[in-house]
């Protein structure tokens, strides 16, 4: 006997909407499907009527955790479309600001998943020293969660001693203290048993459904863009790729935990090594026709822009493709044969934002898995059957 | 597997179909004609195991015909998203559907 359940688009357990409908057998679910649309939001359609410096703003606002990877992936591929080389400076700084986000991003999500988990001392610990790292963003650029520090051609604020320090003081602190609370998470056997062997993901089908991110290096995938296809300044940086090979969501805590120590590294090296000079040059208005595609590891994974330009101010189009749509048929996969209580945990495993992929473009076949496989007549009738029965929404009215 | 092994094999199976570039390291970018997309895509689904995801939004935004969509709902629109409306082409224009506020505006 099998039962649908439904959560979302709105539901206590999850923090963004979407809606999930699950076939379960008893407590295991048997199946997922995962429906995208409730908050669709055209941004691609809107930024063909923006010129190429109000687009930063817009991407900038795909996302409010990881906006800084939308707004570098589009600069990024701008000024490769302009021919622009910003100064080593501004590079410095515009990578700066992107670790620290990555920091600040994990940080959160380690929050949730101790809260998810019930272990709410660790996600209280741990977002209280996110606050470190939201001043020192708010210090550099001004801006808590839109930094609106890229430009094209560099960055917009400069960094001054009394900064570098305050940034080095702040990552000490951090380092210190992270240790410490991973120390206590790791040890906590109430913690690493409810997270251990929940949401498996096997290598073979992280590389077969295209993981992106800490999911997949959680799989044991080592793949970063930083490392495979290092962008600006990571070819001069050291840092090392994090993987876990549990391949449960211990492991994905692990990963994480992990990249945050590594970025605090990265951020060290960066504030030491700033080199002197400008931090932006001058852009042109338009650009030339071309179209480019540019990748970005943000907190969630690889990040994708498709830039096409048509040789006025405006683009021809853009695409976005972000971290959280590319881990969608993974995360199907992973709910399979797990319980129903883990559902959030699964969900919030990927570190999912809705904003990012409700953005507009596209997703995911939910009913992946040979048993989807009917024929195109029987999908035709389905489909049929479904509009007869769906309730006519379009002018509905609210009863009073 | 390198990146000139996959070029090869790519070129061995789609011929003339698709244009390689492959501009660094772990990087390829295929270029397509509209007329040989679904072809090509197809073969990498079944050929290459290729996860394509952003392939079905095309259906949705731009009214694209692909044939054996396991799933043929929308992906990325509202399920009550008005038939032959297609956003992301040049020529749809939105138009904002009249308010309807139960005992009309005070």
């Amino acid at each position: 006997m099998s039962f649908q359940i439904p959560i979302g688009p709105q539901h206590p357990a999850l923090k963004e909407p979407i809606g999930l409908r699950m076939t379960v057998d008893g407590e295991v679910i048997t199946d997922a499907d995962i429906r995208l649309g409730y908050n669709h939001r055209g941004v691609e359609k809107l930024a063909e009527e923006r010129s190429w410096i109000q687009i930063i703003y817009l991407v900038e606002r795909i996302c409010g955790i990881c906006s800084h990877s939308h707004a570098t992936c589009y600069v990024q591929g701008i000024e490769r479309l302009m021919e622009l080389v910003p100064p080593k400076r501004g590079m410095y700084i515009r990578y700066l600001v992107a670790e620290l986000e990555r920091v600040h991003s994990h940080l959160l999500w380690l929050g949730v998943a101790g809260h998810e988990a019930g272990f709410d001392s660790f996600f209280m610990y741990v977002w209280r020293d996110r606050e470190i790292v939201m001043d020192l963003l708010e210090m550099i650029t001004g801006n808590r969660v839109h930094y609106a520090i890229n430009t094209i051609g560099g960055v917009r604020r400069d960094l001054d001693e009394a900064q570098k320090a305050k940034i080095l003081e702040g990552i000490a602190t951090l380092k210190k203290r992270s240790e410490y609370y991973f120390h206590i998470g790791a040890n906590e056997p109430s913690f690493v048993a409810r997270i251990a062997g929940v949401g498996l993901l096997p290598l073979e089908k992280a590389v077969a459904l295209c993981a992106v991110g800490p999911t997949a290096r959680a799989s044991g995938w080592a793949r970063d863009v930083r490392k495979e296809d290092p962008y600006a300044v990571y070819d001069e940086l050291d840092f090392e790729v994090a993987t876990a090979d549990t391949c449960d969501v211990l492991g994905r805590v692990v990963v994480r935990v992990k990249e945050v120590l590594e970025s605090y590294k990265m951020i060290e090296q960066m504030v030491k090594n700033l080199p002197a000079g400008d931090i932006v040059v001058k852009a042109p208005r338009k650009a030339k026709p071309g179209e480019v595609v540019s990748r970005y590891e943000a907190p969630r994974g690889e990040n994708i822009h498709y830039i096409k330009a048509n040789g006025t101010d405006k683009p021809e189009r853009l695409k976005v493709r972000a971290p959280t749509l590319g881990n969608y048929p993974a995360t199907v996969e992973m709910l399979k044969k797990g319980f129903i209580a883990d559902i959030p945990l699964i969900f919030a495993a990927i570190d999912p934002c809705i904003c990012c992929a409700e953005r507009s473009v596209t997703l995911v076949s939910a009913r992946s898995g040979e048993e989807s496989v009917v024929r195109m007549s029987d999908l035709r009738r389905q489909a049929i059957a479904r509009h007869q029965n769906a309730p006519v929404k379009r002018n509905a009215v609210w009863p009073l | 597997m390198t990146d000139a092994e996959l070029i090869e094999r790519l070129k061995a199976d789609l011929g003339d179909r698709i244009e390689i570039a492959n501009p660094g390291r772990r990087r390829l970018y295929l270029k397509v004609a509209p007329e040989n997309l679904v072809a090509v895509v197809t073969r990498l689904r079944d050929g290459f195991g290729v996860v394509f995801l952003s392939t079905i939004s095309g259906v949705d935004m731009f009214g694209m015909t692909v044939d054996h969509i396991p799933d043929p709902r929308p992906l990325v629109l509202p399920d009550d998203w008005p038939a032959g409306n297609y956003p992301l082409r040049k020529d749809w224009k939105f138009e904002r559907p009249e308010e309807v506020i139960p005992g009309g505006k005070s």
